[in-house]
């Protein structure tokens, strides 16, 4: 069935949509046109494994999301685990040990029902925030969170535990907060 | 976290599971002890309602762009760069 592919057309067929199905997971453009082109040149190296049994853009889109698993797990260096550091948030000392510290502790959000979905400034705020996260938390929280990979399948392809994987997603929920508490709502 | 046997945990340990709660299951314990403190803690209040925000929000930016985000492309000339190689690879 493999005369059903035909890699002459696809750059004008398909082109666009891989860079925009990259570029939201990686945001980064060059990174992002890298990553098409591999997946173009995979999908002509691997021709005989396509089965005929699901479309080309399906096929060409599951290269493309496997290597940007790929991408992550060379991103992400789990020799650095962060599992108990100090957070600067929380007090240290008496009562106050592990509680929230008045002046780091969540401040009111004036969230203008769903207003702040539909804004251009928001969301680019919003992305920032997201591109800022250390590599390690970026690539739990893009993988589980932006990908939607289940949370086993994360801990398999970064070789990490589940109690890490929660961990730095929290880690990485946390710093989005205050980010976004910082670039939009003061 | 170490929280056996006791029902009151810190904002550290509640703020730990609120993030959890967003993409796994709490046990019946930890939603329990979760809860117990919700009910005392106005910061633990704000962030979860933060959280549950953030997540919102990166759920609708991701549809958008999935759905249509026709302001990204390639530019032509880096398409006719991808066509030369992909020709050159079947050769």
């Amino acid at each position: 069935m493999s005369n059903l592919l035909n890699p002459n057309l696809w750059v004008d067929a398909y082109a666009d949509y891989l860079y925009r199905y990259a570029i939201t997971r990686v945001n980064n453009s060059e990174v992002a046109e890298d990553l098409v082109q591999e997946t173009f040149l995979a999908g002509i190296k691997g021709k005989e494994s396509f089965l005929g049994n699901s479309n080309e853009k399906t096929w060409l889109t599951a290269i493309l999301r496997r290597k940007i698993i790929d991408h992550y797990r060379k991103k992400s260096n789990n020799n650095q685990l962060i599992v108990d550091v100090p957070d600067e948030r929380f007090g240290k000392y008496g009562t106050m040990n592990d509680h929230w510290l008045d002046e780091k502790a969540p401040q009111e959000w004036a969230i203008a029902a769903d207003h702040e979905f539909e804004n251009k400034e928001f969301n680019s705020i919003l992305k920032a925030c997201i591109d800022h996260l250390p590599d390690n938390w970026a690539s739990c929280f893009i993988l589980r969170i932006m990908e939607e990979m289940k949370s086993d399948e994360v801990c398999k392809e970064l070789n990490i535990s589940p109690s890490n994987l929660w961990v730095m997603l929290h880690r990485a929920r946390l710093q989005l907060r205050d980010c976004l508490e910082k670039g939009w709502f003061k | 976290m170490d929280t056996k046997g006791k029902m009151m945990i810190t904002c550290k340990e509640a703020t730990f599971l609120i993030s959890k709660d967003q993409q796994d299951k709490l046990s019946f314990l930890e939603r329990f002890r979760l809860n117990l403190h919700l009910m005392m803690c106005k910061y633990c209040r704000r962030f979860k309602v933060q959280v549950r925000f953030i997540s919102k929000a990166i759920g609708r930016m991701k549809k958008r762009v999935d759905d249509q985000g026709i302001e990204l492309s390639l530019s032509e000339e880096q398409k006719q760069i991808l066509r030369d190689k992909l020709r050159n690879a079947q050769k």
